[in-house]
């Protein structure tokens, strides 16, 4: 028999995909499907087969879009009917039960609802939104889903079609399963069963992270075949450390041809050449991390990343735009890795060398910047070396935007060619964290006013300004940044914070002589000045109204007398990080009271129990202001790589 | 110089040009047509929840517009705890508003171009379901389950994974 054609939504008989929400058309039922069909004679059943078909024509030859939902049951008890009706011509009892379950099925479903309460349906890109707030609202900055927040998502995908595409359209984009290794066996279950019932929900994966075991690597080798638009892998180390493997990473190359991000966190060095294979393997990657583990063993020591590793690397990522390297030696061949970089990644935006071995020199910094000629981040630590054959010749790099040097070997000089060389900067920077590789207090910073003075004629568009342990003889006096403020006049934040084991520090003359030159500022971190007066402080805040975050974490020289001032003093601040800062509940009370803006505040554990703290959020967990964060910048910058790319990080 | 909407019921609203702006379909359109004093007529929202709208925006009109770019930061990871709603918006959310209301409010700032109310219905919807099981979702907005039993139980395996907290 004929069957009548099904509307596209629908995936095939039996047809029960028509979601009917009005509650109106009582009776349809009985109309036509009459109950005692079964006695009717073959006559009867043609007049039936035919009163239906006529029914479904006239329903069909309406407009789809205006179907109300009362056409869609007559739609739906039509195609019962003639269901029904084949089911008796081939007498096969067994289907007509069926077909008469469904029938019962819809109708007491439908009588469940309430009637008259009519609730609009809600289109699938809102509920791809109403998810995606579900999902990562509670995220304090991280994208990792909470578990409640999945579990809730598993629901959604229960409740109806219309809410099963966009509920696991979120659930299924970013799946995290390096903590919770239990987990991923059950999810790779789930990738293939849900590829076997043709709904490909694998295939909505965009971000995989997975701890590196044998178990999980063997598992990841089989959900490869199913995640095929797998955007980012994550490897982490497991938390178990005695169940690290990274054997099985040699069994993974030519599986993700789709891979745009690669982070390899906390690798131990013998993974290193099975990696650069598994890179060579992802013609489009663009983002890489990779991370070397703190502690190695001996077997580890024996295996070095040599140049010609780079080559294989970049050779076969041509497409890379942001690089980065944390722990990983790099040989002392500086020249011919920039060499490798330059030839083949011809559109790095983002490039990171952090703690890469003590050989390493600024000369790398001058390859990258003369060579990367579309760079718009560089971060760099601890590079103890100047570059080994001075002088230092750096060309206009126009593009780039972000520049962060902590603990790296710094002149004036260098500096000043930095100023002049990248007018565009919005982020500069500058740390002397005042300790040496193996531990001792020792600088390699070598910069004073001068540096200063020299680059702010040239800096017009800084944002953003950390000098890090740096205020102070001998160092940097007042002068010099306030040179640098009065031609950057659109700094607004400001992060004068201080290392533990710093020798230099700010003093009450050089924060007064400041204060007037900051009245734009609305984020300031003063972290470990405790040599400032309490008086001192209070007079240069007053000086700064439009202040909304503060840090203030470790200036144990503060009182109740200050703290209870500090939101009349800047009547518009929303963060304060007191970490460290000893003061009573009353004080406290006080600067609750008065902060009509205030919402965190970061207090020590024990302290604040008393206090009446109304909408102000506080917690003993502190975190440093985004825009003063290397490593927020830097995450930022691979999220903006990412969005630019076109690719899910 | 006022702007007079009317609702899909013809009931009309007089409204100044600031609380019109909230709207980005609304601000094209005066953008567009320039000063005219008939009436915009808006058939997708109705009287009722026209005049909840307009009671947002004139809440709301003296706020800087919200930065196109912020879209992916307000969307997936912000730092806010997760019932970061102002006060005024969680009563405006909550006073006799039902479930068919909400919908309709989310659907009329959808139409409308408002992504912060938008974005408020969607909150509001996505704290209701926080921990909820499908069964009181689908009671909770009158949503029919339309899944064969077959159906619902491969997607419990499929997505089994997810299912444990």
């Amino acid at each position: 028999m004929d069957h009548e054609p099904t509307s596209p939504e629908q995936p095939s008989p039996p047809p029960l995909g028509l979601a009917p929400e009005g509650t109106e058309a009582d009776g349809w039922d009985e109309e036509s499907v009459p109950e005692d069909i079964e006695s009717a004679t073959h006559g009867s059943e043609r007049f039936f087969r035919s009163l239906l078909q006529t029914c479904l024509q006239g329903f069909h030859s309406i407009e789809p879009a205006t179907h109300t939902p009362e056409i869609q049951q007559g739609l739906m008890a039509c195609r019962l009917g003639l269901d029904y009706l084949d089911a008796l011509a081939n007498k096969d009892d067994e289907t007509a039960k069926q077909v008469r379950q469904l029938e019962q099925a819809t109708t007491t479903k439908r009588s469940a609802l309430r009637p008259g309460h009519y609730i609009p349906r809600l289109p699938a890109e809102i509920l791809f939104r109403v998810f995606s707030f579900s999902c990562y609202d509670e995220g304090h900055g991280n994208y990792v889903p909470a578990r409640s927040a999945q579990k809730t998502l598993f629901s959604c995908s229960l409740v109806a079609k219309s809410w099963n595409r966009p509920a696991n359209a979120v659930l299924w984009k970013r799946v995290h399963m390096a903590a919770q290794p239990a987990r991923f066996g059950r999810f790779v279950l789930g990738s293939a069963t849900s590829k076997y019932n043709g709904r490909e929900s694998s295939a909505l994966v965009r971000v995989l992270s997975v701890a590196c075991t044998d178990a999980d690597l063997s598992l990841l080798s089989v959900a490869c075949h199913h995640t095929t638009e797998l955007h980012s892998l994550e490897l982490q180390r497991p938390r178990d450390l005695d169940a690290t493997s990274y054997r099985l990473l040699q069994r993974l190359p030519n599986r993700f041809p789709s891979l745009r991000s690669l982070v390899a966190d906390n690798i131990p060095p013998s993974a290193w050449n099975d990696l650069v294979k598994l890179c060579a393997s992802c013609p489009l990657l663009s983002n890489l991390h990779i991370s070397f583990a703190s502690v190695v063993t001996d077997l580890d020591l024996s295996v070095a990343p040599c140049a010609a590793d780079f080559e294989t690397l970049f050779s076969g990522t041509p497409f890379l735009q942001s690089l980065s390297l944390w722990r990983v030696p790099i040989p002392a061949d500086e020249d011919a890795i920039v060499r490798s970089l330059a030839t083949h990644c011809k559109n790095m935006r983002a490039i990171r060398i952090d703690d890469c071995g003590n050989d390493v020199t600024m000369r790398l910094f001058q390859g990258i910047w003369n060579s990367c000629r579309r760079l718009e981040c560089i971060t760099l630590r601890m590079i103890r070396k100047p570059p080994m054959f001075a002088p230092v010749c750096l060309e206009p790099l126009l593009t780039l935007k972000s520049l962060l040097i902590d603990g790296c070997w710094l002149s004036d000089d260098l500096l000043c060619y930095i100023g002049r060389c990248a007018p565009n900067l919005e982020t500069l920077y500058v740390e002397n964290d005042w300790r040496h590789a193996d531990g001792s207090v020792g600088s390699v910073v070598h910069i004073t006013d001068q540096g200063i003075m020299m680059i702010a004629p040239h800096l017009r568009n800084l944002r953003t300004l950390s000098l890090v342990g740096l205020m102070g003889s001998p160092h940097l006096s007042a002068s010099s940044v306030c040179v640098l403020l009065s031609y950057n006049r659109h700094i607004s934040g400001l992060n004068l914070a201080r290392p533990h084991h710093a020798e230099s520090a700010l003093d009450d003359e050089t924060l007064l002589y400041l204060a007037p030159y900051l009245a734009r500022l609305r984020r300031l971190e003063l972290y470990m000045q405790s040599g400032l007066s309490e008086d001192a402080l209070a007079q240069a805040l007053a000086d700064l109204p439009s202040l909304v975050s503060l840090g203030l974490s470790g200036c144990d020289q503060l009182t109740d007398r200050t703290v209870g001032a500090l939101t009349r003093l800047c009547p518009l601040l929303e963060r304060l990080d007191m970490a460290g800062v000893h003061c009573s509940d009353d004080g406290l009370q006080r600067l609750v009271e008065a902060g009509t803006h205030l919402t965190e505040c970061v207090v020590d554990c024990g302290y604040g129990e008393n206090v009446r703290w109304g909408n102000v959020i506080h917690f003993d967990d502190p975190w440093s202001e985004e825009v003063f964060s290397p490593y927020s910048v830097w995450e930022k910058e691979v999220r903006r790589v990412a969005r630019l790319a076109g690719f899910i990080y | 110089m006022p702007v007079i909407l009317q609702a899909s019921d013809g009931q009309q609203f007089t409204i100044s040009k600031p609380v019109a702006e909230r709207s980005m379909l609304l601000k094209n359109m005066l953008d567009d047509v320039g000063e005219n004093e008939q009436a915009i007529p808006l058939p997708n929202v109705s009287g009722p929840i026209l005049a909840a709208v307009i009671e947002y925006c004139e809440h709301h009109k003296d706020e800087a517009m919200p930065a196109a770019d912020e879209d992916d930061k307000v969307f997936e990871a912000s730092k806010k705890k997760p019932d970061d709603i102002d006060q005024w918006d969680a009563d405006f959310m909550k006073q006799g508003k039902g479930n068919e209301e909400l919908f309709e409010i989310i659907l009329a700032a959808n139409y409308l171009d408002i992504k912060p109310l938008l974005d408020l219905g969607c909150k509001t919807v996505a704290n209701m379901i926080k921990g909820k099981t499908p069964e009181q979702i689908r009671e909770m907005f009158n949503i029919e389950n339309d899944f064969t039993p077959d159906e619902e139980e491969q997607i419990r395996r499929e997505n089994e994974w997810a299912a444990d907290a």
